[in-house]
């Protein structure tokens, strides 16, 4: 450790040295905590570089975290400057992680940031497995085990949330919170009889464009073009006229072309240091988490709501219950794993799938001609058939139809882990 | 439909020359762009307001340079650091806005660098004085500014400054962290509320009294005679109005007051729905003049700050009627000062609503189910309306000016119109000087004491610790538990003395003497605090300095409400709660 290590992490170390009444329930105050948070071992996720992944990547910096990873898919554009403070002009055009990382390596010593410069949904699953912790600046990602902090903002108002598999509702459970903004009139509004300065910039971008393709055939409207907002501006302002509706400006008609969302600085600043002291929290276990959800708005006054989300019984991703263990030997036979599924967990005729390094594997199905195919496989090992420790099984009964699939994970005493 | 088909052939081959249409074009500036996201949000004006502002930090410490860099980035005109500081190894583990290669130059100086370097066009300085000595040798340069803010500063130094600032209307922002808490509080003797933005405003339909125009425009209209198109196009308040009239007539001429009344407009309304067997089927129009009726028909009545603006302007204009009339030299100089536009505004709000009895019309209408033709006819109804109540608000404006010895138009039209348009949801806000804030009654420190001895740890618990901390510091140069002895714990002792005796000040002059609930703070709460040893964590930093910057944001503008209450944060519970 560097010398600038001791004093300059003082502010943490109070926090992770010194033993408090307030903290959390198994919390143990440890010198060698810093270090660990520090090591190869606590590696942290951040979704999105925008404006609520610059905040997070500054504060988890400074909350002494050494190994971050940011993944965005996103160039940087002029009007990301007004918040994403990791930017400056010189910047526009490269890419948002890239930059963003590069920043924070430069202003604190000590810290690596690695960059993805793309799409979260094409990193396989593995990609995941490395981390302690992930913290979304948008809500994409999947929940698996471990710990994923969510945060979101709209103008002046936030949330953050704390989504721990099988305790807290997951992202899918509570996806109608999420409302969307985008307004979607009706046609025959639009139509024949608009109202509106935005029913009329609607008109423009989706009948009038694909009319009069006004920048070649086929070209489609670029929000982010000006000369394209401007030509629906102008046609929305003839319609405007025809109708004695108020004409729209630029600013109105682009934020309706491109779903604009109004954002600033400061609901970005408190939504993603409220997620990372979260993050903090579960990584040290020195504080009790968010329990779950909290929502945050400062236009009359500053509200701050926590409220327990509950899970959602029926939800398709974590409507289950936590995945019973199957303990067997590597050497075992999928046929052995069969006769238990059928003599111990009630079910007649098991069909499997796993996810092997990365891929959704189908490893018998009790059904037609696909008894056949993967008869092959009855035989065969667990070891040979690529399964390791910890691989989850997902199970459905051909007997039992409209079943939904139950989650096994399998333990094997001998057998080497994924 | 009218096409640009013609423009479009000899365009369509060429990318390069954009089609544009006879109207000018409003391609956004780079400035523009670059604060689009924020214009959106509080509008030119509010930003032009923003690119006005000379901000004041005191304390650039984490809490100071995060509540400061979400001002640069949205565009504020310039900033000045007070710091009398170096950067310490310490600063670099908690503060973003200084490096390690810059250990031991001045904080100020370093912190407004790289703060400055977050906006090109904001201007930034620093200085490296202390702040007790600038009080003394030169008040005169806090009161130059348009927000002032405190990060950390002690107790004493925020008495004279607030002192200093309150009269002269600039408004203060005062912080302290200690750990993973955080107070603050507003200081603002007057500030006044120009745009609300409230969440779900009433819509202003004049329904009690309504517009002739209005009343014109649907008695041309006869229902039972459309047919199916027109019927299930008809805006909601066409409708609503003609069932609310066929009501009042049947009563009276009374408007409905009651639920029950409203109800039996809303029946009426439902026998006049054709049904779903019609040709249109959907008559959603008739149904959303259902719905309208729980908030269309509530009797319109003064709203109570408004009221209150009200009384403020009259009693201003009294006090200032009676000392010119007295013939002894006038030494108010609140009265020798001439009054703020919007008292001016307010004088003149009541004055126009004393003459017509309502306020002026917003001239707005909510999105409803309807043609276009009808549509925008109402609009255009209530527009002229509205546009008609600001001439005569601006004709009052002009003699209330004159009256008083100022130019006729002493308010630009803009701001008039403004005014008008959010007049429903005018306030003015103010909070005590720092001096009686930070002092809190005995009343209420009574009361705080006896709450928090069931309910456990409490936001005012902490706040009078805070204060503790502060006579600690005074008295030791330090503060408890900011020490890298391994014995931290031994300050509590200390701690918990000063924490009694400021309670016992604070309760002092109660009649009864036998203060209720204990006086010592939890050791609890001693022990935490004392682990923290004034620690500046980061996020909990950053959070504050999100909150305090809108509201710096929200003072400058003189939009949206700002929140005047003493607040704690405590990011273990997540919570910010009111102290007293």
């Amino acid at each position: 450790s560097s010398p600038g290590t001791d004093n300059r992490w003082r502010h943490v170390r109070r926090l992770l040295e010194r033993a408090g009444p307030l903290g959390g329930p198994e919390f143990e105050p440890d010198p060698e905590l810093f270090s660990a948070i520090r090591s190869d071992l606590v590696q942290i996720l951040v979704v999105g570089a925008g404006g609520l992944g610059c905040e997070m990547l500054k504060d988890l910096a400074l909350s002494g975290f050494v190994n971050l990873h940011l993944i965005d898919m996103d160039t940087i554009d002029l009007s990301n400057l007004n918040r994403q403070f990791l930017f400056r002009p010189k910047d526009i055009g490269r890419p948002k992680a890239v930059v963003a990382a590069e920043f924070v390596e430069r202003r604190v010593s000590g810290c690596r940031v690695t960059p993805h410069f793309g799409k979260l949904e094409d990193k396989p699953l593995e990609f995941y497995k490395q981390f302690m912790c992930i913290v979304c600046g948008l809500d994409s990602v999947q929940a698996s085990v471990i710990p994923l902090i969510d945060g979101g903002t709209q103008g002046f108002q936030g949330h953050c949330r704390v989504v721990r598999a099988h305790a807290t509702p997951c992202l899918e459970c509570t996806a109608d919170l999420y409302s969307s903004t985008q307004q979607g009139f009706p046609l025959c509004t639009l139509a024949h009889t608009p109202r509106l300065p935005e029913h009329c910039i609607e008109f423009a971008r989706i009948m009038q464009w694909p009319q009069e393709w006004p920048f070649g055939e086929e070209v489609p409207v670029d929000g982010d073009d000006p000369h394209h907002v401007d030509w629906i501006r102008t046609e929305a302002c003839k319609r405007a006229r025809q109708f004695g509706i108020r004409e729209p400006d630029f600013r109105l008609t682009q934020g309706v072309v491109k779903h604009i969302i109004p954002a600033v600085a400061s609901t970005n600043a408190v939504i993603s240091a409220q997620c990372v002291t979260e993050v903090f929290k579960a990584i040290t276990g020195c504080y009790p988490l968010l329990n779950n959800f909290a929502n945050f708005s400062d236009i009359e006054g500053v509200a701050v709501n926590v409220v327990p989300l509950e899970r959602n019984p029926q939800c398709d991703v974590c409507g289950q219950p936590p995945p019973k263990p199957l303990t067997f030997n590597s050497r075992d036979s999928l046929q052995t794993v069969i006769n238990q599924l059928k003599s111990e967990h009630g079910m007649t005729r098991p069909s499997l799938t796993a996810c092997v390094e990365g891929r959704d594997v189908t490893l018998y199905m009790d059904l037609s001609f696909l008894r056949d195919q993967l008869a092959d496989n009855l035989d065969k090992s667990l070891a040979e058939l690529g399964l390791l420790s910890n691989t989850v099984l997902n199970v459905t009964d051909s007997a039992q139809s409209g079943m939904k699939p139950v989650t096994f994970v399998l333990n094997l005493e001998d057998g080497m882990e994924t | 439909m009218s096409s640009t088909n013609n423009n479009n052939n000899n365009n369509k081959s060429n990318i390069n020359s954009h089609p544009v249409g006879r109207s000018r074009s409003q391609l956004p500036t780079p400035k523009a762009k670059k604060y689009d996201r924020q214009l959106r949000l509080w509008g030119d004006h509010g930003q032009q307001a923003i690119e006005q502002a000379r901000v004041l930090l005191i304390g650039a410490n984490a809490v100071g340079t995060e509540t400061l860099k979400n001002m640069v980035l949205p565009g504020v005109g310039s900033f000045t650091i007070m710091d009398h500081r170096r950067v310490t190894e310490e600063d670099c583990g908690s503060n973003f806005f200084v490096e390690l290669a810059r250990i031991g130059e001045p904080r100020a100086k370093v912190c407004a660098e790289l703060l400055r370097e977050l906006n090109e066009d904001v201007i930034g300085d620093f200085l490296e004085d202390r702040l007790d000595v600038l009080l003394q040798r030169d008040p005169g340069f806090f009161t130059g500014f348009s927000l002032v803010i405190a990060s950390g500063v002690r107790h004493s130094d925020l008495l004279v400054l607030s002192d200093l600032l309150y009269d002269r209307d600039v408004p203060l922002i005062v912080c302290q962290q200690h750990g993973m808490l955080a107070t603050c509080q507003l200081v603002a003797r007057e500030h006044f509320v120009w745009e609300a933005h409230p969440d779900n405003p009433l819509p202003d339909l004049r329904l009690e009294n309504p517009l002739p125009e209005f009343v014109a425009f649907c008695d041309a209209q006869d229902l039972s005679a459309m047919d199916s198109q027109r019927h299930s196009h008809t805006p909601w308040l066409v409708i609503l109005y003609k069932f609310l009239s066929k009501w009042r007539q049947a009563n009276a001429g009374k408007f409905p007051s009651n639920y029950a009344e409203r109800q039996a407009v809303r029946q009426l309304i439902r026998s006049g729905e054709r049904g779903e067997s019609d040709l249109h089927g959907d008559e959603e129009n008739w149904r959303q003049a259902q719905s309208a009726v729980t908030t269309a028909l509530l009797p319109s009545k003064l709203p109570s700050n408004v009221n209150e603006l009200f009384k403020l302007a009259d009693q201003f204009w009294l006090r200032r009627q009676q000392l010119s009339d007295s013939s002894a030299p006038s030494e108010d100089r609140q009265a020798a000062v001439p009054p703020s536009n919007w008292l001016l505004l307010c004088r003149t709000l009541a004055e126009f609503y004393r003459q017509r009895g309502c306020l002026p019309l917003c001239g707005t209408l909510p999105d409803m189910v309807s043609d276009s033709d009808r549509y925008v006819a109402l609009l255009n109804i209530y527009r002229r309306a509205a546009d008609a109540d600001l001439v005569e608000f601006s004709r009052l404006l002009r003699v209330v000016c004159l009256d008083i010895g100022l130019s006729a138009d002493s308010v630009p039209a803009s701001q008039i119109a403004l005014f008008c348009k959010n007049a429903r949801h005018l306030r003015l806000v103010k909070t005590a000087s720092y001096r009686e804030l930070s002092r809190p009654l005995p009343q209420t420190v009574a009361r705080c004491l006896e709450e928090t001895a069931e309910a456990g740890p409490s936001p005012f618990w902490w706040y009078l610790l805070f204060h503790a901390c502060d006579r600690f510091h005074t008295e030791f140069g330090r503060f408890p538990g900011d020490t890298d002895d391994v014995n931290f714990l031994a300050d509590a002792g200390q701690l918990k003395l000063k924490c009694q005796q400021l309670a016992q000040d604070w309760l002092a002059s109660l009649a009864t003497t036998s203060a209720a609930g204990p006086t010592s703070a939890p050791e609890d709460l001693l022990h935490e605090l004392c682990r923290f040893g004034r620690a500046e964590v980061h996020s909990v930093a950053a959070w504050m300095g999100g909150v305090l910057s809108q509201e710096g944001i929200k003072l400058i503008t003189g939009q949206f409400v700002p929140e005047t209450r003493t607040m704690l944060y405590d990011a273990v519970s997540q919570t910010f709660l009111p102290v007293f």
